[in-house]
């Protein structure tokens, strides 16, 4: 990644490849709007400045100030620029709004310096009333064949992403996260399951991968292997040559889904969401919304207590948001894609940077 | 022991020496900080992908640097002379590989040694070697980007541009094979 200053503008005017990237973003963002609309869904516009937000331990958050000044005197409070319309999509829900989408630029704060990720990024979210993640699944390969359609014609079943070919128009490849565990590092997630604390035990994992050059001490959490596993052993070997999508995460690390319905439900081993790899690239992160108010009270407080022990910088957390649910929400599914990665698949571009005015 | 993972570092690793060739900050959307990293075993010359957890720590392994004067190579080993002893070594030629197109019988290499053992060789990022056949250079035209064969002195076969011809040196990128340019003496 290139750290030398240049003006956006006159990288314009000398790279015309930045130029073409440019202007498909514009053209994509377009036809997305068209493929939504004409099926029926809502744009909304989600308000960037926020009173308060979801807590996710993951997150790091853009924090700034509002100051108001009237005759009674000045006030100030603070306010949070939004990681996802998420809460507020869920909320018009509430309201009685329906399926909907919204384009809108996203913060997040400590991410990655690397070419994937930029703090100020472009999000489309779209939620499904009455449908569950499946329906989400088909939609995503429908809109990223609607897209193809439009902007390469004349090949509209292939992506070509760094020389490898991408074949977008046959179902795309499905598998569970706890079968690619099985086939890949020869574990059963579920028998790490611990059944007395109801948890997923690190004990039980690193009894299970002691055969594997992977260190575990003390304070070693079980997502931590989980996820040090997924990268070393399993997503470098994911095919490369369709869209793979990887569903059934674990519930613990996807507060805002559903638990997967059926047998595992009394337990939360699972959550309905999938997210979808295209040559290496994650695309987008999808969920069965979870509708009950009560379980969502307590990932709240798993979250909270997460930020805390994290030593993160804390904010104002949206208990609103849980008023909403405890309202009612409807069974809907919802899909949060990012934009500046579909445009680096369409457009064959290496480095998402070249949407980063701020370098 | 380190907490600092970085590209060109050589560590231990699973009990056998191994170089960092690549290494990248990584965070899952909904998961912890990683290092990921691809690792050169420097038994074996495989490279494999991994991933250390944010803060986990790695034995850095103290090398050490001398200049050896190339000797030869068979189908298992690339020896080495040390000049001033003129004690033998040799080096596993799957660690070697890369470089071996680009290497010249006698000419001296800069060894990379843990304990007493070769691990590494480390090339320079460009080299300068002499054609020693290629087809009659093309005058004219320098930027049509149109490649032939060419022999260079260490035997190795690459492609040049038209207008280089023999007796020519090129500048080499070894990582990549690449022709880089003329070399203007």
């Amino acid at each position: 990644m290139s750290q030398t200053f240049q003006p956006f503008w006159k990288r314009f005017q000398q790279d015309k490849s930045a130029r073409e990237a440019y202007l498909l973003k514009i053209q994509i963002l377009r036809h997305i709007r068209d493929f939504f609309t004409q099926r029926g869904f809502l744009e909304f516009e989600a308000p960037i400045l926020q009173p308060a937000l979801i807590p996710e331990s993951y997150l790091d958050v853009f924090a700034t100030e509002e100051r108001r000044v009237g005759l009674e005197g000045k006030e100030s409070r603070p306010l949070y620029l939004l990681t996802s319309p998420e809460s507020f999509s869920k909320k018009m829900l509430v309201a009685g709004f329906g399926s909907n989408f919204a384009l809108t630029k996203s913060f997040r704060n400590g991410e990655a310096l690397s070419g994937k990720h930029m703090s100020e990024f472009s999000l489309l979210e779209w939620y499904e009333k009455s449908k569950n993640y499946e329906d989400v699944m088909r939609t995503t390969e429908e809109l990223f064949r609607y897209i193809a359609q439009k902007v390469h014609p004349e090949a509209p079943d292939f992506l070509v992403y760094q020389g490898k070919k991408i074949n977008i128009a046959e179902p795309w490849k499905r598998i569970s996260i706890n079968n690619l565990f099985k086939e890949f590092v020869s574990v059963d997630l579920e028998e790490t399951w611990d059944i007395e604390t109801r948890a997923f035990s690190v004990k039980l994992l690193a009894e299970k991968i002691k055969h594997l050059p992977i260190t575990v001490e003390e304070h070693t959490t079980w997502e931590e292997l989980f996820h040090q596993l997924l990268l070393t052993y399993i997503e470098p070997y994911l095919p490369q040559d369709v869209p793979v999508i990887v569903y059934d995460y674990p519930h613990e690390l996807s507060p805002l889904a559903k638990p997967k319905r059926g047998e595992t439900v009394k337990e939360l081993i699972w959550a309905e969401r999938f997210e979808v790899m295209i040559a290496g690239l994650e695309i987008c992160n999808t969920f069965t919304e979870n509708t009950d108010a009560d379980l969502q009270v307590k990932t709240f407080e798993a979250e909270i207590a997460s930020i805390e022990a994290k030593g993160k910088k804390s904010y104002e957390f949206d208990y609103d948001f849980i008023e909403a649910l405890r309202q009612g929400i409807p069974e809907c599914s919802g899909n949060a894609l990012g934009i500046d990665r579909m445009v680096m698949l369409f457009g064959d571009i290496k480095d998402i940077t070249v949407f980063d005015f701020t370098r | 022991m380190t907490d600092q993972i970085r590209k060109n570092m050589y560590i231990m690793y699973n009990n056998e020496p191994n170089f960092i060739t690549e290494a990248e900050f990584y965070s899952p959307g909904k998961g912890s900080a990683f290092t990921r990293v691809k690792l050169k075993n420097l038994n074996s010359g495989r490279v494999v992908p991994f991933t250390f957890k944010s803060g986990e720590k790695v034995e850095e392994l103290e090398v050490n640097f001398q200049n050896m004067q190339y000797v030869y190579a068979d189908d298992n080993n690339v020896f080495f002379m040390d000049k001033s002893t003129y004690e033998q070594y040799e080096l596993k030629r799957s660690l070697a590989e890369q470089y071996l197109p680009f290497m010249k019988e006698g000419e001296e290499y800069t060894i990379i040694m843990y304990m007493d053992t070769l691990i590494s060789i480390k090339f320079p990022p460009q080299v300068t070697l002499e054609i020693i056949e290629t087809s009659d250079a093309v005058k004219g035209n320098t930027s049509t980007g149109a490649m032939k064969d060419a022999i260079l002195e260490t035997g190795h076969k690459m492609q040049v541009p038209l207008f280089i011809g023999v007796g020519e040196k090129v500048k080499i990128d070894p990582e990549t094979s690449a022709y880089q340019g003329r070399a203007t003496e």
